[in-house]
């Protein structure tokens, strides 16, 4: 119970600095996930395409070897070749949720029904055409989905960027733990775990709308 | 016009899919592709709008040679139907339609009233269908608008591949029939590839029969029939093929016209005289509008003095008359489960117009057999 009450309290007196933190910790996010989703969909469409469609396996592979390292990891890599601060942090983050992305891309591509495609070449549809009007609709909501769990697995990331100085809800998270002071931590981690939650539930909602009407089932 | 000169196929270097095919599908005329599958038929209709490259030889459409029209441009003017279909899910059948006339920047509101008219061509109900997304549609309807996008842009050209194949038999043959009905209005030039020789018989007006790549017949279903070229011919045919040369022919084909009637007020004598001058052993009975009524043998009349509706019992107008539009197969059939071995041919009025008998039947599929 007290536990609570000192929450409310740090919160009644020190919110200009939680908010501080928050709005570090939603940037870092942001911006890793709007840079990834950038970054992924393009190299995800990138590799499906004709000409560059031999990478595709080689690429998700990597994929796959990428998720299995920890993000802790990533994060701690940056510190000797970026440093600290603000860009390194968001840059691992970037890294770390740009394979599930790219991945997502590829496969929700992939997976578009080959007679499809081929009633579109007949139809005398451009690849160009194909893509835009054929291949990114149907497999809009895969890519979305990837671009969901990315930015949640990133709101997790994102509380290990503290380490490199990247700020955020990480910063109090720490301190609760250097000081075994358990208001810091909640105060850090209950925010973040909310962010992620609502992050989750936002964007599932956002994919339902975007999904082509013909297509929810 | 298509004219295939000599066109080629090799894969990896040495399978020949489609060796040095040629002929030409006129104007306005349904070409059938048919043959067991690895035949190379569906190879040779994607070569025609070049989704597959030839190896060799030429493709010439409407006088131009495929090769050097860009492809995408070649396709907007070929209509494509393909069995999966191949509707996009994501649109409504509207957007399904107007995907050519959207590609050829057709007008909006032209390309609005073309999809009505499609729908209506097809037999869909244009309020009901038109927002409707494919996913809603049973497997007849998805198949009907499929062709409605293969015709969006009103192209010369349609190519079809077994756009049937993936349907019901009964739903299948009456797509089939309103096709043909579609065609007859259209007058489009189609090449239409299928593995089913019934539906070949059907559909085409000239039927390629194809076997490892080489062509082996390009005749009219009538001569792929009558006159088989070799074994494999006749073996894909089958052994029914004098019944499927009955299933091409109309009744009103082969009638007997000009057939002398007697009139139900007719007297019984004067029937007689008739008959007996003529030489008949029966005689068909009409009713003041021409309409037959029953068939009247010479022996029923011997002694009778009355008219001849004393001595017949009318019978109901399907059990002895057949439409001069039914396929003679059909026309067989009747007789057999009727017992006649003559059928009255009446025109959609039901007024009398000749008559087909069994021995009839027989002389004409034993002309052909003499040929052979």
């Amino acid at each position: 119970m007290e536990v609570w009450i000192d929450l409310g309290r740090y919160l009644a007196e020190r919110y200009p600095e939680l908010l501080g933190m928050l709005w570090r910790h939603l940037e870092l996010v942001g911006l890793a996930t709007l840079a990834a989703a950038f970054v992924g969909i393009g190299l995800g469409i990138l590799i499906t395409r004709r000409r560059l469609r031999w990478l595709g396996p080689p690429v998700m592979a990597i994929c796959n070897v990428g998720q299995t390292v920890p993000s802790l990891a990533v994060v701690a890599i940056m510190l000797p070749i970026l440093g600290i601060g603000f860009l390194p942090g968001f840059f691992a983050i970037f890294v770390y949720i740009l394979l599930p992305v790219t991945r997502n891309t590829y496969v929700g591509i992939r997976n578009v029904d080959p007679g499809l495609l081929e009633a579109a070449r007949g139809m005398g549809m451009s690849p160009m055409q194909i893509l835009v009007r054929l291949e990114v609709p149907l497999a809009s909501f895969v890519i979305l989905a990837g671009v969901r769990t990315s930015m949640v697995v990133a709101v997790g990331v994102a509380t290990l960027a503290t380490f490199i100085g990247a700020g955020g809800l990480g910063d109090l998270i720490d301190r609760g733990i250097s000081l075994v002071n358990t208001t810091y931590l909640l105060a850090g981690a209950i925010p973040a775990a909310l962010l992620a939650i609502i992050i989750e539930l936002g964007l599932g909602r956002l994919e339902k709308v975007i999904t082509p009407r013909g297509l929810r089932v | 016009m298509i004219t295939l000169e000599n066109v080629t196929k090799i894969y990896h270097g040495d399978v020949r899919a489609v060796n040095n095919v040629s002929f030409t599908v006129p104007e306005g005329h349904v070409c059938i592709l048919v043959g067991p599958s690895g035949c190379g038929k569906t190879t040779l209709l994607k070569m025609i709008n070049r989704l597959i490259e030839p190896t060799g030889g030429r493709i010439l459409i409407a006088g131009r040679d495929s090769s050097e029209v860009n492809a995408d441009q070649l396709r907007r003017d070929i209509g494509y139907a393909i069995q999966d279909i191949g509707l996009f899910p994501h649109l409504t059948v509207a957007a399904n339609i107007a995907v050519v006339p959207s590609l050829k920047r057709f007008p909006k509101d032209r390309t609005r009233q073309r999809v009505d008219e499609l729908l209506e061509l097809v037999g869909l109900d244009p309020d009901e269908f038109r927002d409707k997304y494919p996913r809603q549609l049973s497997g007849g309807q998805q198949q009907r608008i499929g062709v409605a996008r293969a015709l969006g842009a009103d192209p010369p050209i349609l190519l079809m591949d077994e756009p049937f194949g993936a349907i019901d038999p009964i739903t299948r043959s009456r797509l089939q029939d309103e096709f043909l009905k579609i065609q007859e209005k259209l007058r489009k030039t189609i090449v239409f590839v299928t593995h089913d020789i019934d539906e070949a018989l059907k559909m085409g007006d000239r039927i390629a029969l194809l076997k490892e790549g080489e062509l082996v017949q390009y005749d009219s279903p009538q001569d792929l029939l009558a006159h088989p070229r070799n074994s494999f011919v006749r073996d894909f045919i089958g052994a029914d093929s004098s019944i499927k040369r009955l299933a091409l022919m109309r009744v009103e084909e082969v009638m007997r016209v000009d057939v002398p009637t007697a009139k139900l007020d007719h007297s019984a004598s004067e029937v007689r005289a008739l008959m007996e001058q003529k030489g008949l052993e029966s005689i068909v009975v009409v009713d003041e509008n021409n309409v037959p009524r029953a068939w009247l043998g010479l022996s029923e009349l011997s002694g009778q003095t009355g008219r001849v509706s004393d001595v017949v019992s009318v019978k109901p107008i399907e059990d002895i008359a057949v439409d001069g539009s039914m396929r003679v197969r059909d026309a067989l059939a009747r007789m057999l489960t009727t017992g006649l071995s003559r059928l009255s041919v009446v025109d959609e009025r039901r007024g009398f117009k000749g008559d087909i008998t069994f021995a009839a039947l027989q002389r004409i599929l034993g002309d052909d057999a003499q040929l052979k």
